[in-house]
């Protein structure tokens, strides 16, 4: 999707963009994660032309953005930013239906709409006759989200979405994200400096270095397992193997047969079938006994785990 | 009416009561003696309730000076208007256009009403004189307004897909609003008094009775026309904060749930 990207700004001695050869897979969620001056919001304000590249490629679907008017490509493309950018005076309705209005669609279609966004991103229909000043951090940003899924756009760039809200609420907005993804299936591409997120929401992860400069990309669990050289691997930092241990749940595992009938059960400490391995883990250390029985939802056992199970899981 | 605007409200009231207590005190004790005041009182109720012609002359005299206030009020705003889009165009200009507006308004208005009503009817001398007096302060604030929208709110608006010009008439302008009004207030305000130098080129307005008093020494002619022109003036700033507020109801509402 990006060919030969780069971007220098002007009176600027470096690129802030090195050239960047990025193909972003449709239906997926990519996040392009580094250190500050990275160019990562840069490379995403490129493909709504925000920014315009000094030279290089960015097609969609095989088409050269250029080819669109500046508006149509952007009002194809749901955007979404750190500082949320509502507008003050537009009720949330209005504000989640600035894309259809601009689209000069009419309002019975642009309400039912702005209905079925509210029901999606999980806003109350009552707070829809309200002002963005009147909702918390947490719901502007929801409307946020619905504002630039409200055309229906195949496209979504996210610019540090959730980098304002506290971590409590930021977690959650991060797992309504993951559901949300699973029913609308959305090529998304989202900036962070967070690992955690990057971890959490990506289904691939690029590492930019200073420059602009593409360093690695792949799949989370890939990268943490064989970080491609010293810059990703210290950006990763000391516990990428603990980090890998969120991303797989004790179900992936072969798991040795459950105790017999009869063994002191109770004497073994239990975890669900469902958890990660990094809870796993704490189990089995923290546990009685360097064996701990997996229960299913039930809390039946159907198997055993060991420390050398958690350990040929990461090798897998 | 959201508590400080009312708090202002109250507190503008309070003011001209006071100050109005204080001149009638001050003329009661320090100025006249028993006999003068007998004869020549602060006031006499009859010129205002009995005297037949006075309404009608104070309606006239009003309808004047409002005339003289709005009308500058609306061409300086119209001006002004267009100078701020040039300035926001063209950054290199605001330097200019703010020292020439700086410096219309740095003229006394007695020597701009003398030298302009010698090419021009009196009428239009005052126009082009008072509409001149409002152009830094309206020009200011429309910049100060459209410049004080947040960045964000602009790069949501552009990241949307919204072309300059839906922009600046969706969000740039109605979120400018409140700071461009305010503009709009104060030169009116400050008009309002302007406008009673004019009488000195035979235009009118509230302002020839209190020349007329000081002329006749008949001070209730002076009272008459102070006071009605300190009303004009509050009367005029509470209509444009109602307009204020029926043009922005988002800004009332601020309480986070």
């Amino acid at each position: 999707m990006l060919t030969g990207v780069t971007k220098t700004f002007p009176g600027a001695s470096a690129p802030a963009v090195a050239p960047l050869d990025l193909t972003i897979a449709a239906g997926e969620i990519t996040v392009l994660i580094g250190p500050s001056g990275c160019g990562k919001t840069t490379t995403l304000r490129m493909i709504n032309r925000l920014v315009n590249p000094s030279d290089g490629v960015i097609a969609i679907d095989g088409a050269d953005i250029r080819e669109h008017s500046l508006t149509e490509l952007r009002r194809g493309i749901g955007y979404v930013i750190q500082q949320i950018g509502l507008f003050p005076h537009r009720t949330i309705a209005q504000n989640i239906a600035t894309v259809p209005r601009l689209l000069g669609w009419d309002r019975t279609r642009a309400s039912a709409r702005v209905a079925e966004l509210a029901e999606l991103v999980g806003i109350d229909d009552d707070l829809l006759s309200r002002y963005p000043a009147e909702l918390s951090g947490g719901q502007q940003q929801r409307v946020g989200v619905a504002r630039a899924l409200a055309a229906d756009p195949p496209i979504l760039l996210m610019d540090e979405p959730f980098g304002a809200v506290d971590p409590i609420v930021r977690a959650h907005l991060q797992r309504e994200l993951r559901a949300l993804q699973d029913r609308v299936r959305k090529t998304i591409v989202l900036v962070t400096h967070d690992l955690d997120e990057a971890i959490a929401l990506g289904d691939r992860v690029a590492v930019l270095n200073v420059g602009g400069v593409l360093e690695q990309v792949a799949a989370p669990d890939d990268l943490l397992a064989a970080p491609a050289n010293d810059f990703v691997t210290s950006f990763l930092g000391e516990d990428r193997t603990i980090r890998r241990l969120a991303l797989a749940t004790v179900a992936d595992l072969d798991l040795g047969p459950p105790p017999a009938d009869g063994t002191d059960a109770h004497e073994l400490a239990t975890v669900p079938s469902t958890a990660t391995l990094r809870d796993a883990l704490d189990v089995v250390l923290g546990g009685p006994s360097p064996t701990v029985t997996v229960v299913d939802d039930d809390g039946r056992p159907i198997g055993a785990l060991t420390l050398d199970a958690i350990r040929a899981g990461l090798e897998r | 009416m959201s508590r400080p605007s009312r708090r202002r409200t109250i507190a503008v009231a309070c003011t001209i009561a006071a100050l109005a207590l204080g001149t009638w005190a001050w003329v009661r004790i320090a100025g006249l003696d028993q006999a003068t005041q007998a004869t020549n009182p602060l006031i006499r109720w009859e010129y205002l309730f009995v005297r037949e012609r006075t309404p009608g002359e104070l309606w006239e005299r009003t309808r004047e000076h409002l005339e003289l206030t709005v009308v500058p009020v609306l061409l300086g705003t119209a001006l002004s208007g267009v100078l701020a889009a040039l300035v926001l165009r063209f950054r290199a200009l605001q330097g200019t256009v703010f020292a020439l507006a700086g410096v219309l308004y740095t003229i006394p208005a007695l020597a701009l009403f003398g030298v302009l009503s010698t090419y021009n009817s009196n009428w239009t001398s005052a126009v082009i004189a008072l509409t001149s007096y409002t152009l830094l302060i309206i020009t200011r604030n429309i910049v100060a307004g459209i410049e004080g929208v947040p960045a964000a709110t602009l790069d949501a608006a552009d990241g949307l897909g919204m072309s300059r010009r839906q922009r600046l008439w969706q969000v740039e302008l109605p979120l400018a609003t409140p700071v461009i009004l305010t503009g709009i207030r104060v030169a009116t305000v400050t008009t309002v008094g302007l406008v009673g130098i004019s009488k000195v080129i035979q235009l009118g307005g509230l302002a020839s009775y209190v020349f007329d008093g000081f002329n006749r020494d008949y001070s209730t002619l002076i009272v008459i026309g102070s006071t009605a022109m300190v009303l004009l003036a509050v009367v005029l700033d509470l209509v444009l904060r109602l307009v204020e507020r029926l043009l922005t109801p988002w800004a009332a509402r601020r309480v986070a749930t």
